[in-house]
């Protein structure tokens, strides 16, 4: 019995020991200071663009309203008993400090909602706005509203003009992913791409890149301004996973 | 005691060569990663050609430079991997480029690789000087050969030969040989040509018949049964042609040779009991090695398997004609092709680690190719809808297959991809039968 202790405390302090270790090591990491890399991004999968699950890179979400406040029951009900004598109604005491607390709420609450409306007039008077109600936001973010959200039409048609440029040459055996990224302008056009990183392979980065340059083309021939909701996406860059 | 390390000038060039690689590469990777992105995954990418520019060469004889870009082209393209560029979208300046190139230029016109070549004349012979660039790899060459011989043609087939070994690591077919059957007055003649049609000629040189040729191993014989002696017995001729030397003179049947791999027996249906049966016999004298099979159906159409192990065959005896498989010594036999009631001349695939065979099927009427992977059950429809193709044979590297046909294009042999994908391309006008594709040309 004492072995068995004795080895259960051992085991023990060697997980924590490695918990710890790992800990350090992870935070001293040279890139972890860094922005995010491939594996931290947000990753939507394919045309259709499937929200990440990963709560870590979850977008702010909008806050849950307020519920209204439940009905309190009344002190005084009215009595069924002709004979009872009436009760004195008593003169209405000074507000307590609970009853300011609540008038807060309910003033920040009523501002809340009146900046929703605003928001939600802007977005009916954008470019974006029949996008946003058909599909909600690609990337989580305080727009989108359907319990899994399928993409935002417009970077699911960025995707697949994407995805239709993609062509790996058939004599290419290996296999494996490339990344491609583009940097959109406000008018939609492409501003700047790049391969990150390489993949050594002259043969599938020249192919890369002849996808993202023939998206260039296609972008600079036919501009489509990025919808006003999805504005953050100029100022990131945009990575398509290309497999062969 | 210690050793002082010594850097020399090249070394040291080379040193900071790395470095500063290095930290641009780095720099560039940390710009992007300092940033916040977005990944989107794709995915089922679509397979294409590989774009390749082969501009006519400068500094080189005329009619030698058009007939080398003429065979590189075809090579190229009919090798099922690459597109090959229209010249009128170049950009570059061929005569300032030389031997070498500008890879901006030809990124632009969306080539992944370029061959350059430079083709004379010295003294008798043709002198070939070629490089092949892969754009994104910048202006060095990565693959730069000379040819010294008689004719363009044939140094051109060992310059594409290399260049599908550099991208594929597979040796190409170019400059290999395809034997076949073509009438003549009066009879039939065993003929042979390079597998692109050019240099046809026969082998044969009488007013009988002689039909069903097979290349041997090493490609300097062919096998083929003609009716010169009234009865179709099994002759072999040198891959120039000549006087055949008769092997097999059973009476009856002496048809449908198949050497072995290592070129020291053939396999082939005798008659001579009655009943078509298949047979090995010695390549060297004709002796009788060993009866293969033993039953009531014509058994015939042997070939065997690259690695020696096996044969198939085309039995009736479940019906119609249906692919068998068998060890190669007769045991094992058993039922492979399971689509439709009319499958014949099976020829395996020479791809290393498959078990591959292309026949021939009837489907509604019409005659087409297919492939079957025997391990697998998967099948690949070659030919579709084209009127009827018959009698494939792969090419020595098993991506191609030649075979004939009578589509309204117009009657001949025809190349296609083994996949069934591309363009099928026709390399011989005319009636043709008994289709041989034979090995690679040495070296």
């Amino acid at each position: 019995m004492d072995g068995l202790r004795l080895s259960g405390i051992l085991m023990t302090a060697l997980v924590h020991g490695a918990v710890v270790v790992s800990m350090v090591a992870f935070s001293s990491c040279p890139g972890a200071a860094e922005g995010p890399k491939i594996g931290q991004m947000v990753t939507i999968e394919a045309a259709l663009a499937y929200k990440s699950k990963d709560s870590k890179s979850r977008q702010p979400q909008k806050p849950r309203r307020s519920q209204p406040p439940a009905p309190q029951p009344t002190t005084n009900p009215v009595s069924r008993d002709e004979e009872q004598a009436p009760v004195e109604q008593k003169p209405p005491e000074p507000p307590t400090q609970r009853d300011e607390d609540f008038a807060e709420q309910f003033e920040k609450y009523r501002q809340m909602r009146q900046e929703e409306e605003d928001e939600s007039a802007e977005v009916e008077n954008g470019a974006g706005a029949d996008e946003e109600r058909a599909g909600g936001a690609f990337d989580g973010s305080e727009h989108g509203f359907a319990e899994v959200n399928k993409g935002d039409p417009y970077m699911r048609e960025l995707a697949g003009q994407a995805h239709g440029f993609w062509s790996v040459p058939t004599l290419e055996q290996g296999s494996g992913h490339a990344v491609g990224c583009v940097q959109l302008g406000k008018d939609g056009r492409i501003i700047d791409t790049q391969l990150l990183p390489p993949t050594q392979n002259a043969t599938i980065d020249a192919a890369v890149k002849r996808a993202l340059k023939q998206l260039t083309d296609a972008r600079e021939a036919e501009p489509k301004p990025v919808p006003p909701h999805l504005m953050e996406a100029t100022t990131q860059w945009i990575c398509f996973k290309f497999p062969y | 005691m210690f050793q002082v390390p010594v850097l020399n000038r090249r070394r040291l060039a080379a040193a900071l060569a790395a470095l500063t690689a290095t930290l641009a590469l780095g720099h560039a990777s940390a710009r992007a990663q300092q940033q916040r992105a977005v990944v989107i995954e794709l995915e089922n990418p679509k397979r294409g050609l590989y774009p390749i520019a082969v501009p006519r060469g400068s500094e080189s004889d005329p009619a030698l430079a058009a007939e080398a870009e003429s065979i590189i082209g075809f090579d190229l393209e009919v090798s099922g991997w690459f597109d090959v560029l229209d010249p009128r979208s170049f950009l570059a300046d061929l005569g300032a480029e030389g031997l070498g190139v500008d890879p901006p230029k030809w990124k632009d016109v969306g080539a992944f690789g370029v061959i350059k070549y430079r083709v004379t004349r010295a003294g008798g012979d043709v002198v070939l000087d070629a490089r092949l660039y892969e754009v994104e790899k910048g202006k060095a060459a990565v693959l730069s050969r000379s040819y010294r011989g008689k004719e363009v043609r044939t140094l051109v087939h060992a310059w594409c030969n290399e260049v599908v070994q550099y991208y594929t690591g597979e040796p190409g077919f170019f400059g290999s040989k395809i034997a076949f059957v073509t009438r003549s007055s009066g009879g039939k003649q065993v003929m042979a040509m390079d597998f692109d049609g050019h240099g046809a000629h026969s082998l044969t040189r009488n007013s009988s018949l002689n039909i069903l040729p097979d290349w041997s191993p090493d490609g300097s014989k062919v096998a083929f049964t003609s009716y010169m002696r009234n009865n179709p017995d099994l002759y072999i001729v040198g891959a120039g042609g000549g006087r055949p030397r008769r092997v097999s003179k059973h009476p009856g049947m002496n048809t449908g040779a198949s050497w072995s791999p290592d070129g020291s027996k053939i396999a082939l249906t005798l008659s001579k009991d009655g009943n078509p049966e298949i047979y090995v016999i010695s390549a060297a004298d004709g002796q009788i090695l060993r009866r293969l099979t033993d039953n009531r159906g014509i058994d015939t159409s042997p070939v065997w398997s690259p690695d020696g192990r096996e044969i198939a065959f085309v039995s009736d005896r479940h019906g119609g004609p249906q692919i068998f498989v068998m060890n190669a010594d007769g045991s094992n036999q058993r039922r492979v092709s399971r689509n439709g009631d009319y499958n014949t001349t099976p020829v395996w695939s020479p791809r290393k680690g498959k078990r591959i065979l292309a026949y021939t099927t009837r489907d509604q009427g019409h005659y087409d190719i297919v492939t079957l992977d025997i391990e697998t059950g998967e099948m690949v429809r070659v030919t579709q809808g084209q009127g009827n193709n018959e009698e494939p044979s792969f090419s020595p590297n098993g991506r191609a297959i030649a075979f004939a046909s009578t589509r309204k294009e117009g009657a001949g042999i025809y190349i296609a991809n083994t996949d069934g994908s591309g363009k099928q391309r026709r390399v011989y006008k005319g009636s043709a039968t008994s289709i041989d594709w034979g090995p690679a040309p040495r070296p």
